[in-house]
């Protein structure tokens, strides 16, 4: 009973409505400036500069980010897929109580995490503390690769974990049954039926998780791993060189084009099928004698991601109180960083929306090319397309410049992808003989996308929604450069403590960020509004 | 099943609320910061200032000053509403790292919304000097601080003075047996024991002072002696401090201030202490943090006032007993904590040379110590 | 029907898909109030011929007229929503999120007798009661009247159906067929059906399009495509078919069954006889010899093999009762003009 998916052999395409791509080709525009700023800065000095910077190391530098990228990928899959399955598909004991343990981590910015999990695993961090009577002298060194990978690791996999629960939602349990009935099992059933069924949506979750890996700076720099974003921010503070750190930043983003490639691959090879919805929803799985090492996997996850930034927190805040150290004021950063996330978070649905209804709709070159673009920008550091900001700030649009406008385009330009990712699954699982249906009954194409299709995306608009809030909230670089002048944020005033070695300053507002970050998210997982991403 | 349900009216009507509030918000602080006009001390130094006022009195008086600090508003917050206070002047403060500031200044050029650049080291003030952004200060102004922590084109002075210092675990070491010169790191006795932070621009100013002091062979060597003998790698003087304590690393190349900070946030337990290297050893180099007035800046007659507002008395003594840094301007005490400014003579280099840092900076690359 | 006023027309429509020619030169003319099918193998390009009326495939040639207003062609591409041609999908694309009131109410102009429209037709497609009921809630059969219900709503000039029965159960595929049949002749509306099961076409329609490779084979009313195929491709698509291997000569034609009563005047030499298994009848005599090889009881009918003359084996239907025992000698003769078609081809 799959619905005849509209065939993906096009004679004569129907041209898109001009309100949709009109608007989504202006955000796509906005969302280019930084390149178009990176190409200007980095040939301003011609291409001898280009030699001068790229000689240095910046093969090593490209082979660190790359590996990086695809460790963060690896632990991503290795944790979220069980963890979906889990907690969608099986009998483990408080399902609902893991699904929202585990999305959590999510809410952590990249720093904080960088931060504690020194503090805890560090040589002689508190894990070494509590280890000491069993003779721990020094713990082995947290730095450089595997502490990157354990840092980024943690705060990233809950994203592909939440796409995984979509995804596992709507797989088709019929597929699954044909397995088991045809003998196998239910591990094998899953690794042969519907691990496959699910590389689309692991695709796309591991794209946007590579492409920020590549632009984080936060974690990277805490745990002294050199990425090419690290050395961006070297050229910048250690030489002053926009030149070179523009060369750098055309590099990365070179690298994000790949993985774009590596994505669309992925996606042509494993179309993602529309499937109905079976009315009663598959049998739990029951897990039998693998329960208990089940819940045991999951409270090790969470424990490292969620228990250990929040615990590590929580007693830097308490000595913090005992020694008397001043607490920052944090009501008007909060309500600035509320007011930024939660108006950047309607705005950025509300300019991805068209550019995703002419990806899964009238898809074309251009629609592509639309989609990609938006994508792209994800890999730079937050500081490149701030950079870029002020620069067409300054120049052409001055009214903006120093406003909270500006800091919000820099929001869109940001997290737009996270937005599409949200928006897309569920409006490619609509069946598009909906709108066929509306228009055969007289709606305009525009009407009948208003009456039919954004009410049945709904939920995907609410998760997109949620999705950037939260990286709003935590997101440091651009909102430090571009909010204007006394506009206090919170993550402006955790690194502001932080950068001081006010940890117990530092831990209030990180902890409160935290807090105000998870609320929409643990609201979505709660109610299970994240996994019915579809009508 | 109503598909606008109050979940999503809820959402947009937040967002639409929030848009409102943005539009209209670019005033909201007003409240916490306009002084009160019955407050005595506003007219008084209000009239004090009025000579240096006039100075720059092409302008129109206003009342409204932007900076640009690259110092954490933990640690000049509440200076800065202290000039508030003090001047009526409204400050509008962007808090950002130092060097981000720069290249955020360089690339804002002549149209900068900023009047001064509150900077955390002397190279950034040099890089956005060269970029021709800043001011001509007056002589009575450069004349409070001594030449050495100021900038030779007359653009920048220097507010506060940190030494670099050798920072000890106290459970591993007695301060006796701390090395007194950053060269004696290499020997065997410290490999993998020591941490420094190569990104930080007062580690790279020290660097600049054994090339300046021995020639850049000797720099060169140094570097690789101390690669060789396994030198942790740390994100900066904050983290240094922190693994110095917890016992990760015996020893650290820091500015001297930061162990105060840790000491007020978490008590005399905490396990680390400062330790001064000898007289003109390239370790006990003072760098500064400064300021300088921007010269497209709309508000010169307020930059002025603040820049002044720094160096004068109460400013100073903040510095001294809040932030544990040297006072610039003499006859004001550093914390007794400190050894003396005088006893440290540190080496006589140019703080914000920029060809220098860039040297500097080609070297650290060609060690492998930077990227 | 000819008299009536033509209400669509399709001229040599071509639409491809890349390279391929998924509709061919494909002509076909629907009257005021007539229902015609179009019936062809799954690829044949008759969905892709419907969707192009309803204007989401667009033309490479030809024409297309709805009312004698010109809505495709090369040039002209009339957008989907001002066509007035109501599509009913195959999975129904009901839409989920409104009632069954709603989806029937969403094609009607905005103002007063929306809701006399929908009791109206509610009550066509005996709904009452279920107007406030979301589409999970209804069966299959009740889903697909609201989807025809919801099309027919806005009176279109034209309703396309894309194999309306085919997600439905045998049983319920019978009742639904009467009643859409029902519903479509109560509203007067033109219609084109799409399907591949010739008993739909041909139990629902006033004239069946026979469709393969992007071209139309034959149009022509069920009878005549069942009894007069001008193919054997036709003759195989409309129903059972068998061929036996015959001579022309003198207005007969002569084969394994003996002389048999050829459709029209064929020309003389080797041919081949459509003969279809329920044609073959047992006789008292003057029939062709024949022995039972097997029998079975199939409910409404026994099916035989005979082995006739010759010894080529036939299938024959006959009505219910018992059957023959095997190895039984009968005579068997055909009682209807058979269709001939060229040797070989």
């Amino acid at each position: 009973m799959a619905f005849a998916v509209l065939s993906h052999r096009r004679g004569r395409r129907r041209p898109a409505p001009a309100a949709l791509w009109l608007p989504g080709l202006a955000v796509v525009i906005v969302t280019l400036l930084p390149f178009w700023y990176l190409w200007k800065r980095s040939t301003e000095r011609g291409w001898s500069a280009w030699d001068e910077t790229l000689s240095r190391s910046a093969t090593e530098l490209l082979a660190n980010s790359a590996k990086l990228s695809l460790g963060v990928a690896v632990i991503c899959v290795a944790v979220a897929l069980p963890a979906a399955w889990l907690t969608v598909r099986t009998d483990l004991p408080f399902r609902r109580a893991w699904s929202v343990l585990l999305a959590l981590p999510l809410a952590i910015p990249s720093y904080v995490m960088g931060m504690t999990v020194v503090a805890a695993l560090g040589p002689k961090g508190m894990l070494q503390g509590w280890l000491e009577p069993l003779g721990v002298d020094r713990l082995p060194e947290i730095y450089g690769y595997w502490g990157a990978l354990l840092t980024l690791g943690a705060v990233s996999f809950p994203y592909v974990y939440l796409v995984l629960r979509a995804a596992l939602r709507t797989l088709d349990p019929f597929e699954e049954e044909a397995s088991r009935s045809l003998g196998r099992g239910p591990w094998s059933t899953f690794a042969a039926v519907s691990v496959p069924a699910l590389i689309p949506a692991i695709a796309a979750g591991l794209l946007l998780v590579a492409l920020y890996v590549l632009s984080d700076f936060g974690g990277v720099a805490t745990l002294k791993y050199n990425t090419f974003t690290r050395a961006i921010f070297i050229e910048y503070s250690s030489s002053f060189d926009r030149t070179g750190a523009a060369i750098l930043g055309v590099v990365l983003a070179g690298l994000a084009a790949l993985l774009l490639a590596g994505e669309l691959f992925a996606r042509s090879r494993y179309q993602a099928r529309a499937r109905a919805k079976r009315l009663s929803p598959a049998r739990p799985i029951a897990l039998g004698r693998w329960r208990w090492p089940a819940v045991a996997f999951l409270a090790a996850v969470v424990a490292i991601s969620l228990v250990l930034p929040m615990g590590v927190l929580v007693y830097w805040l308490v000595k913090g109180i005992r020694a008397g150290a001043d607490f920052p004021e944090v009501w008007e950063p909060l309500r600035h960083s509320a007011t930024m996330a939660a108006s950047g978070g309607v705005v950025t649905v509300l300019l991805a929306l068209p550019i995703a209804l002419l990806a899964a709709r009238f898809g074309g070159p251009l629609a592509r090319l639309l989609e990609q673009a938006a994508f792209a920008t994800h890999a730079l550091p937050g500081l490149v397309v701030a950079l870029a900001l002020v620069f067409f700030g300054i120049g052409y649009a001055t009214e903006l410049y120093q406003t909270t406008w500006m800091l919000l385009v820099a929001y869109v330009i940001l997290f737009l992808p996270n937005a599409l990712g949200a928006l897309r699954a569920p409006l490619m699982r609509q069946s598009p003989h909906l709108e066929e249906a509306a228009a055969g009954l007289g709606r305009r194409p525009l009407a009948a996308i208003a009456s039919i299709t954004l009410p049945l995306a709904r939920p995907g608009a609410v998760a997109a929604f949620a999705l950037v809030f939260l990286t709003i909230m935590k997101e440091l670089p651009a909102t430090l450069l571009l909010s204007p002048p006394g506009y206090r944020t919170l993550p402006g005033v955790v690194w502001s403590n932080s950068s001081e070695a006010l940890y117990g300053g530092a831990a209030l507002p990180a902890l409160i960020l935290v807090g105000v970050a998870a609320v929409p998210l643990v609201l979505l997982v709660w109610r299970g509004d994240l996994d019915a991403v579809e009508s | 099943m109503p598909f606008l349900n109050r979940s999503l009216l809820l959402a947009l009507a937040v967002g639409l609320v929030s848009l409102f509030a943005i539009a209209c918000g670019g005033d909201d602080d007003d409240d916490d910061t306009t002084p009160t006009a019955a407050d005595g001390t506003t007219t008084a130094a209000a009239t004090a200032t009025a000579t240096t006022a006039t100075a720059t009195a092409t302008q129109p008086a206003t009342t409204k000053l932007t900076v640009y600090s690259g110092r954490a508003e933990s640690l000049v917050g509440p200076l800065i509403a202290d000039f508030e206070k003090a001047t009526g002047v409204d400050v509008d403060v962007k808090y950002g790292d130092t060097a981000e500031l720069a290249a955020l200044l360089i690339e804002e050029g002549s149209k900068s919304p900023a009047d001064v650049y509150f900077a955390q080291d002397a190279g950034a003030l040099g890089a956005v000097q060269e970029a021709g952004l800043l001011a001509t200060l007056p002589e009575g102004t450069m004349t409070k601080v001594t030449a050495t922590y100021r900038s030779k084109e007359n653009t920048w002075v220097g507010v506060s003075g940190r030494a670099r210092v050798i920072v000890y675990n106290t459970d591993e070491l007695a301060d006796a047996k701390v090395p007194n010169s950053i060269k004696d790191l290499t020997k065997p006795e410290w490999k993998g024991k020591v941490g420094w932070a190569p990104t930080n621009g007062s580690f790279q100013a020290a660097v600049t002072a054994i090339r300046v002091l021995e020639g850049d062979a000797a720099a060169k060597a140094w570097l690789e002696a101390m690669k060789a003998n396994d030198v942790k790698e740390y994100k900066d003087n904050r983290s240094i401090v922190s693994a110095v304590a917890a016992g990760e690393i015996s020893l650290g190349l820091v500015n001297h201030y930061y162990l105060y900070g840790f000491l007020k946030d978490q008590g005399d337990g905490f396990k680390a202490r400062n330790h001064f290297t000898a007289a003109n050893d390239a370790g006990s180099l003072v760098n500064v943090a400064g300021v300088g007035i921007v010269k497209s800046g709309k508000n010169a007659a307020n930059a002025q006032k603040f820049v002044d507002f720094l160096l004068a008395k109460e400013a100073q003594e903040y510095f001294s007993t809040q932030t544990f840094e040297y006072p610039l301007v003499t006859g004001i005490a550093a914390d007794s904590r400190l050894k003396p400014l005088a006893e440290i003579d540190p080496p006589n280099i140019d703080l914000s040379s920029l060809d220098d840092l860039q040297g500097t900076v080609a070297l650290l690359r060609s060690t492998g110590v930077l990227p | 029907m000819p008299s009536k006023a033509e209400s669509l027309r399709v001229d040599a429509l071509e639409v491809r898909f890349g390279g391929v020619r998924a509709v061919d030169g494909a002509s076909l003319s629907v009257a005021e109030g007539e229902i015609v099918a179009l019936l062809g193998p799954s690829g044949c390009g008759k969905t892709t011929l419907l969707r192009t009326v309803a204007g989401f495939e667009r033309a490479w040639g030809g024409e297309i007229r709805l009312g004698g207003e010109l809505i495709e062609s090369a040039r002209v591409s009339v957008p989907p929503h001002r066509r007035d041609a109501g599509l009913v999908f195959q999975e129904y694309a009901l839409f989920p999120h409104k009632t069954v009131a709603a989806n029937i109410a969403y094609g009607l102009p905005r103002g007063g007798d929306r809701s006399v429209r929908v009791r109206e037709l509610l009550a066509l497609g005996g709904l009452e009661g279920f107007e406030d009921r979301y589409p999970h809630q209804l069966s299959g059969g009740q889903q697909q009247r609201v989807a025809v219900l919801r099309s027919l709503a806005p009176r279109p000039r034209v309703l396309l159906l894309d194999e309306p029965f085919s997600n439905l159960d045998p049983g319920l595929r019978v009742e639904m067929r009467d009643q859409v049949a029902r519903l479509l002749r109560a509203e007067g509306v033109s219609a084109v059906l799409v399907t591949h099961d010739r008993t739909d076409a041909m139990a629902l329609a006033d004239r069946v399009a026979v469709m393969e490779a992007g071209k139309i084979l034959q149009v022509g009313t069920p009878a005549a495509l069942y009894f007069e195929p001008v193919s054997e491709r036709v003759a195989g698509l409309a129903g059972e078919v068998q061929f036996l291997d015959g001579t022309v000569e003198d207005g007969t034609v002569e084969t394994a069954l003996g002389p048999l009563r050829p459709l029209g005047t064929p020309a003389a030499g080797s041919c081949r006889v459509l003969v279809r298994p329920e044609w073959v009848i047992p006789c008292m005599g003057g029939g062709a010899p024949a022995r039972i090889v097997s029998s079975r009881m199939e409910g409404q009918h026994v099916r035989y093999r005979i082995r006739v003359r010759g010894g080529a084996e036939l299938a024959m239907t006959t009505a219910s009762g018992l059957p023959l025992p095997p190895d039984d000698e009968i005579t068997v003769r055909v009682h209807v003009p058979v269709p001939v078609f060229p040797a070989g081809s």
